[in-house]
């Protein structure tokens, strides 16, 4: 009896405190569910009917730096830079040069000056007046020993303000209008105008910690790799923008980026991966947008591999590659496949977009047959790519090695650590016999799309570093037409001419087969209902182009 | 106890362990592909131009005059300029350091409380299913890696049910004055309690992500240890004796089964700043974890090298910590 009690007792003690253990959780858990769901700010929570003034963007690179003239980077990392800053000229979303704090130029007929008109009454955010000044100081600036883009802005040997509204710039070696148009806006750096007595005044480092700018939006504050925050500037000369406040948040990782704007606490972003761009899509508070950019995925060939002195054997592997499977399946439409080296948009697109090289694999084998290849005797060769570089990199690598085999290419794929692995093997002259390769062009003019992407003389194409070194016939004839080519595209001052030079060379570039151009790049953005946005070709984030329907 | 001489050849040893981690990360990022000149040009700049950008860099500089630069600034605690962001390496990296640190001490508190608690009951409760539940959900914090459970956190509390914020240390439209750069010491100095509340709820996800694998290791650690020790003698004596059962265990027994626990600790502290470059980038947390992936990606050498150096000098001064603790806790312990 006394032992039943006992266990009576025991029984009831347990299961009071477990009754009590359980309604303490249940009231602490529910309390912070309650507290951490209703008393969270959330900025992007909106009143009905009221448009907010903010705008997040989940931002999916570092800045580096917030002074334009010290950036090296891609174009998307140019966009914080383009919302403070004016660029000399602009360039609108069909990659056309438009007149912007320059709103008019005039090149000598040999190129070798140029008269820039700067438009009136453009004010800086401090209220100083923008003028001759400011443009000389800043194209000066560019171009200064220990600049990062020095080389190219010292083309400009002699700028000088001839009033306040007028700069003439002696530009030697001359160079075709494209060119010194294209770093009139910057790749990888924004060519902007800065503010010469503030910059006088506060000194290079202060200037990249608070910087002021002429454009649409002003500098409110910037907390290192997190976030950027942004003020309407009501003085700009196009208009103040139509959101008040631009907040860019720093979110490198492509899952987090997704869950930003899922989770409702940024209302923009770009970038995310294939499978969360589908699932994000079916969610009917997004707008899901596919936008081909300005950048071109190719394999590069390098021209101290003997197996492909044979142009049978570089026109067998272009052939081979089914670049619809790719783009379709690989890529689930993120990408347009190519022909050429000129994507849709570019300058020199509508002179080539009837050209097709079309996917052939009998071809291929026929090709592989003439060198000395079959099935029995494969062609073995090195191929190089990334994994996570860019959007399923590997797996279109490993779709187009399957493709060689089988058409009788054996490749070895191997693995690049990241663009500074690529760039040092290049430099050694050891890279693969074909390496995957993104090659942005945000200008679309040919002299880089086709012409720097192939010239022997770029220090970015794999001939650079044995362009003294190569002995074989094929090799030696095949350099110096693609020099030639190149030397008549950058020559030519008239516009059709060039044009026509362009596509040969396009052309010519692709049958050689030293390049093959795989596909345009498309890149996902991911925005709300009820924001409005058109995203731009140059893969810039533009919030001066956004507003809140 | 811990003797002068003792301190002294801690303090000696960690001067040549600084001088043998700067030499490895100069060497070693030297040795890798990559040049950090070229990464900073885009098309249209000619050889030469590299070349030169190379020159202003003190990149063509021989070696051995570069090793010995790098040397004697680290002396004078300068390490460089970074090439990416044009600022002295040691402001570009303390600027960022609170962050991380932040991260990594939070991660350790969650970790040490909770696993001391799961440890506590798992012992209280041997043998039963509180302890078998609490024993396989150490296994399963252990055994996946802490990167997957940020991003787990990350789609399940962020972006499925909206609970937390899954980037950044504080919500963007609250200001703070930045007083140390620690988010919720400066909430609480400024005595802003909606910052306070956003800086702990940004905080919360990465560094549970970060604590769950050292919540399993304390938990197994002192359950373990607290179990052997409730075997010793002198604690039969003290049942014996008729002592209350909590001064046994909390009183007598806890002080020498938390040794282990406290060794532990100061071991995998350098694991859970290794594995907070990776959480840092899944958070968007502006830490050097995250400058460290971007400068290793650009080769910033001054940077990397720096960050290095760093991690380096705060896994010898916790360390010199736990053996301080230790004596703490253990009189009997006498170092030197």
């Amino acid at each position: 009896m006394a032992s039943k009690l006992l266990n009576r007792r025991k029984a009831i003690s347990r299961l009071a405190k477990i009754a009590v253990g359980a309604g303490v959780a249940a009231v602490v858990g529910g309390a912070a569910a309650y507290y951490l769901t209703t008393k969270l700010p959330v900025t992007t929570q909106v009143p009905e009917k009221v448009k907010p003034d903010r705008v997040v963007i989940a931002y999916q690179t570092t800045i580096p730096t917030l002074d334009p003239h010290l950036l090296n980077a891609s174009n998307v990392e140019m966009s914080p830079h383009l919302a403070i800053f004016d660029t000399f000229i602009q360039q609108d979303r069909e990659l056309k040069w438009q007149p912007g704090v320059i709103e008019s130029w005039q090149f000598s007929s040999d190129k070798s000056r140029v008269s820039l008109k700067i438009r009136k009454n453009v004010k800086f955010h401090n209220g100083d007046i923008l003028t001759a000044e400011d443009v000389v100081f800043s194209l000066r600036r560019l171009g200064s020993p220990g600049m990062p883009y020095e080389g190219i802005y010292s083309i400009m040997k002699e700028i000088t303000a001839v009033s306040d509204s007028e700069v003439q710039v002696v530009v030697d070696p001359p160079h075709p209008e494209p060119a010194f148009l294209t770093w009139l806006i910057g790749i990888g750096i924004t060519a902007a105008v800065i503010p010469k007595k503030y910059f006088e005044k506060v000194g290079a480092d202060r200037f990249g910690a608070e910087p002021v700018g002429s454009g649409p939006y002003k500098f409110k504050r910037y907390v290192q790799d997190s976030l950027l925050e942004l003020e309407a500037f009501d003085e700009y000369w196009q208009g103040a923008p139509p959101i008040r406040y631009v907040t860019f948040k720093l979110v490198p990782d492509a899952t987090s980026r997704a869950a930003e704007i899922e989770s409702g606490t940024s209302d923009i972003t770009f970038d995310v991966s294939i499978a969360d761009f589908e699932r994000l899509g079916k969610i009917p508070s997004f707008t899901c947008m596919k936008q081909p950019v300005t950048d071109v995925a190719l394999l590069m060939l390098a021209p101290y591999h003997p197996q492909i002195y044979d142009l049978n054997v570089r026109q067998a592997m272009h052939y081979a590659i089914d670049k619809g499977t790719i783009t379709k399946e690989v890529l689930g439409g993120f990408g347009i496949p190519l022909s050429t080296l000129e994507a849709p948009g570019y300058a020199a697109y509508g002179y080539v977009k009837d050209y097709v090289f079309p996917y052939d694999p009998d071809k291929a084998r026929e090709l592989l047959s003439k060198a000395g290849y079959s099935a029995s005797n494969p062609l073995k060769i090195t191929a190089g790519g990334y994994s996570g570089y860019r959007t399923r990199d590997l797996q279109v690598m490993q779709a187009i090695v399957e493709m060689w085999r089988k058409v009788g290419i054996e490749a070895d794929l191997q693995i690049f650590t990241g663009t500074a692995d690529f760039f040092a093997r290049m430099d050694a002259a050891q890279l693969p016999t074909v390496s995957l390769y993104y090659w942005s062009n945000p200008s679309g003019d040919p002299l880089y799309s086709t012409g720097h992407a192939t010239w022997p003389e770029s220090p970015f194409t794999p001939w650079f570093a044995v362009k003294e070194k190569i002995d074989d016939p094929r090799m030696l004839k095949l350099r110096d037409e693609l020099n030639t080519r190149f030397e008549a595209l950058f020559k030519e001052t008239n516009e059709s001419k060039r044009m026509m030079i362009a596509k040969e060379y396009a052309i010519f570039a692709v049958e050689q087969g030293m390049v093959i151009p795989l596909f345009q790049a498309v890149q996902p953005v991911v925005v709300k209902k009820d924001l409005h946005y058109d995203p731009w070709p140059q893969a810039w984030v533009v919030p001066q182009s956004m507003s809140w329907i | 106890m811990i003797r002068g001489t003792y301190v002294i050849k801690r303090l000696v040893a960690a001067v040549l362990s600084l001088f043998g981690v700067a030499t490895i990360a100069f060497v070693l990022f030297r040795i890798v592909p990559g040049d950090p000149a070229r990464l900073m040009t885009a098309p249209g700049i000619k050889a030469e131009d590299i070349e030169r950008l190379r020159a202003s860099l003190g990149l063509s500089d021989p070696l051995h005059i570069q090793y010995v630069n790098w040397l004697s600034g680290l002396m004078h605690l300068d390490f460089g300029r970074s090439y990416w962001l044009k600022a002295p390496a040691l402001d570009v990296i303390l600027e960022r350091l609170p962050a991380t640190l932040e991260l990594v001490f939070a991660s350790i508190i969650i970790a040490t409380v909770l696993g001391v608690i799961i440890g506590v009951v798992s012992v209280m409760k041997a043998g039963r299913l509180s302890d078998k539940v609490a024993t396989s959900a150490s296994f399963i914090g252990f055994s996946i890696p802490d990167f997957l459970w940020g991003v787990l956190f990350v789609i399940i509390f962020g972006g499925l049910l909206k609970l937390l914020p899954v980037s950044g240390r504080i919500d963007p439209a609250i200001s703070l004055k930045p007083v140390t750069n620690f988010m919720v010491i400066d909430s609480i100095l400024q005595v802003n309690f909606i910052a306070l509340q956003s800086s702990l709820t940004h905080l919360l996800l990465p560094s549970l992500a970060l604590a769950l694998g050292l919540i399993a290791i304390i938990h197994r650690t002192l359950r373990s240890s607290l179990l052997d020790i409730l075997q010793e003698d002198y604690i039969l004596t003290d049942r014996s004796k008729g002592l209350p059962e909590w001064y046994i265990f909390f009183v007598r027994a806890f002080k020498n089964g938390a040794l282990p626990v406290l060794t532990i600790i100061g071991v995998q502290i350098s694991f859970v700043i290794g594995g907070s470059v990776i959480i840092e980038l899944i958070y968007g947390w502006p830490g050097i974890g995250t400058l460290s992936l971007i400068s290793v990606n650009r080769r910033d050498l001054p940077v990397v090298q720096g960050i290095i150096v760093i991690y380096s000098l705060i896994t010898i001064i916790i360390n010199l910590a736990v053996d301080f603790l230790y004596t703490k806790l253990n009189p009997k312990i006498t170092y030197g």
